[in-house]
């Protein structure tokens, strides 16, 4: 299978605001987020990032989706350097994450234009993808309602369809089903199946093991921003459950959990 | 680059103008608030300065001479004599507000008039004491216009010359056109800058600052789109947005100054400008207002949130107005060199075209030093829209 995604050697250190250190309840000024990380996903496939909160996913995967530049090493993205050539990375993915927002004025019908046309796509390829996308997830009949009145569900499917509106090869997820109903969470994790069966290639981060077992070929742990293994699901699992082999990861990572 | 600009003026656009709420926020309530303030308190003022015909005022007078009897006559004021003990009563009616005024005149008035010498006698003249209540308005009033009269009294028992006498030669030799030009140039450009700053910091936060702390941003940022296409973008749409808003509150305040100056009733009219002078003023706001939404751009950019935003353009506006008061006082001679300095050179230029006395190189240099500050500006945006630290901090 061809690499699609190299992650190499990826740290990623913040400045902590007195504040933050507060929060964090640290007098070191410095976090490191993410920690000399380093992995492969290939195309086909969903790659899993399983690791509990805080412990550096979502930087990693705002780094992939050239959010924030990573403070050493590089990732490439279709061999797209996402530190040297950004542009060219950001037009060859999608990116879902609840942190990113449509605009509530605006109708999903009018926002799905406006990124696809953003991303360059023309007119009757966006016309056809719309239509299919929103048949798909049921946004046809809201298609002029503005996202302000639509229901937290119907939101998190408009941002999921917007951004793949230009229909990427990569699509980076992060936390896709959180903050949803059962129904939606199904709707979407279907639809994962089914980009990963028309040979698109999925980075998706989670702490829900149920959602890695039923959708992911490989899976990444990471723990306080280091990666403690990458594998195959079935070989990282070893014959346990997801949820029993990731604390027994944890503990020898970490320590005995209170 | 051009497609991808488009695309967000466009979006910007159906923004600002589909928000009837917005558009009528930011265009059509500043012009309208204007015109109703300014003409409320024109009239306000002309009700306050225009005396009350039909009010009889209470006027007592004290030792009144017979040569001085006269001057109240001529004025229709009826008024009661009274005698030197019965003053502190009417001082008291009047500090109670029930008499307007009191008029005390030395024994022997006429005689002492007569006798005295300011040069020779060297000693204090004769002196007419008059009471009045300033708290009072009619009572106010009627001391100014009795004040008047009788300095003019004063002015004629020595008259040696007179000073502009005949009334029917045209003395002042301004023209209308410059008469105007100056109520105009007295005003109007400090209150233009003043509402090309209020519109600029009524459009920028929300739409910068705001789509940073709503997230939307970040899901433009991830998109392939050029940093320098957003921030071009968002410059040239609230350039629009804010040129509109300062449109109108422009006409609000050219609708309602006569009315302010004046009350209505004197001829102040902005159709003594030529087309020429309304080309020179709309490139140079248009140049202004791009300056100022540029610098108010990057402070939204800054920002984490419209509230932060907000906190950081008012000391910028207050600045603003501050170089805009002291600009409009200055002389109308200004070295070139001046018309580097944005808004500063603004307010200059303005003052000059409304008084008929500017220079197409003063407009070249303003219009010319806005645009490059504009810009730098778009250039620091640029940059500050790939720092992850300022788009991305919390």
């Amino acid at each position: 299978m061809e690499e699609i995604l190299r992650v190499e050697n990826v740290s990623k250190t913040f400045k902590l605001s007195s504040k933050q250190m507060k929060l964090e309840k640290t007098k070191d000024k410095k976090k490191v987020a993410v920690n000399n990380v380093s992995f492969s996903a290939y195309e086909g496939e969903i790659f899993g990032l399983l690791g509990p909160n805080g412990a550096g996913k979502t930087t990693t995967l705002r780094m992939i989706a050239t959010l924030i530049k990573p403070d050493g090493g590089d990732i490439h993205v279709e061999g797209k350097s996402s530190v040297k050539e950004p542009v060219a990375v950001r037009q060859r993915i999608g990116f879902l994450t609840s942190e990113l927002k449509l605009e509530d004025f605006f109708t999903p019908n009018y926002l799905f234009d406006y990124f696809a046309t953003l991303h360059g796509v023309d007119a009757q390829t966006t016309k056809e993808r719309k239509k299919e996308l929103f048949d798909r997830f049921g946004i046809s009949e809201f298609a002029e309602v503005k996202v302000a009145n639509l229901s937290t569900g119907m939101k998190q499917k408009v941002s999921l369809v917007v951004s793949i509106a230009h229909d990427p090869n990569f699509i980076i997820f992060d936390e896709p089903t959180n903050g949803l109903d059962v129904i939606t969470a199904k709707v979407v994790t279907d639809f994962l199946k089914d980009l990963k069966e028309e040979g698109k290639s999925i980075i998706l981060s989670t702490h829900i093991f149920e959602l890695v077992e039923k959708l992911c070929d490989r899976v990444g742990v990471i723990i306080d921003g280091k990666l403690v293994t990458c594998g195959n699901l079935e070989e990282i699992k070893d014959g346990k459950t997801l949820e029993d082999r990731f604390f027994e990861i944890y503990e020898e990572t970490v320590g005995e959990i209170a | 680059m051009r497609s991808e600009l488009l695309t967000i003026i466009k979006k910007e656009f159906r923004r600002f103008f589909g928000d009837k709420r917005l558009f009528f926020s930011t265009v059509i309530l500043p012009g309208l608030i204007i015109f109703i303030m300014y003409t409320l308190m024109g009239q306000l003022m002309a009700d306050f300065l225009k005396p009350d015909e039909s009010y009889k005022p209470k006027v007592y007078v004290c030792n009144e001479p017979e040569s001085a009897k006269q001057i109240l006559k001529s004025m229709n004021i009826t008024y009661h004599e009274v005698k030197l003990g019965q003053t502190a009563s009417v001082k008291q009616k009047i500090e109670d507000q029930k008499a307007d005024l009191l008029l005390v005149y030395p024994d022997d008035f006429d005689e002492l008039v007569a006798k005295y010498d300011a040069i020779a006698s060297g000693e204090k003249a004769p002196e007419i004491e008059m009471f009045y209540n300033s708290a009072a308005k009619e009572s106010e009033a009627l001391f100014k216009t009795l004040t008047t009269a009788y300095d003019s009294y004063e002015t004629t028992m020595s008259n040696k010359f007179d000073i502009n006498a005949d009334q029917d030669v045209k003395f002042d030799l301004a023209t209308e056109e410059d008469s105007t030009a100056q109520v105009f140039a007295m005003l109007v450009p400090m209150l233009l800058v003043m509402m090309l700053m209020s519109g600029c910091m009524a459009v920028a936060p929300d739409a910068i600052a705001g789509e940073k702390e709503r997230g939307t941003m970040a899901t433009l940022l991830v998109t392939p789109v050029k940093r320098s296409s957003i921030a071009l973008g968002k410059v040239i749409s609230l350039s629009v947005f804010a040129l509109l808003s300062g449109i109108s509150s422009t006409t609000g305040v050219l609708l309602s100054l006569p009315k302010l100056m004046s009350g209505g009733e004197e001829n102040l009219s902005a159709s003594v400008y030529t087309v020429g002078d309304y080309a020179a003023l709309a490139v140079s706001i248009l140049a202004t207002v791009l300056c100022i939404i540029s610098i108010f751009s990057i402070v939204s950019t800054f920002a984490k949130s419209v509230k932060e935003a907000g906190s950081y353009s008012t000391p910028i506006m207050l600045v603003g107005t501050v170089v805009a008061v002291v600009s409009s006082m200055g002389s109308s001679e200004h070295s070139l060199k001046l018309f580097t300095i944005p808004i500063y050179n603004s307010a200059m230029l303005f003052s000059g075209i409304f008084s008929m006395k500017y220079t197409m190189a003063q407009v070249g240099v303003t219009v010319a030093s806005n645009l490059v500050l504009a810009i730098v500006c778009v250039y620091i945006m640029t940059r500050m829209f790939n720092s992850e630290k300022i788009m991305f901090s919390r």
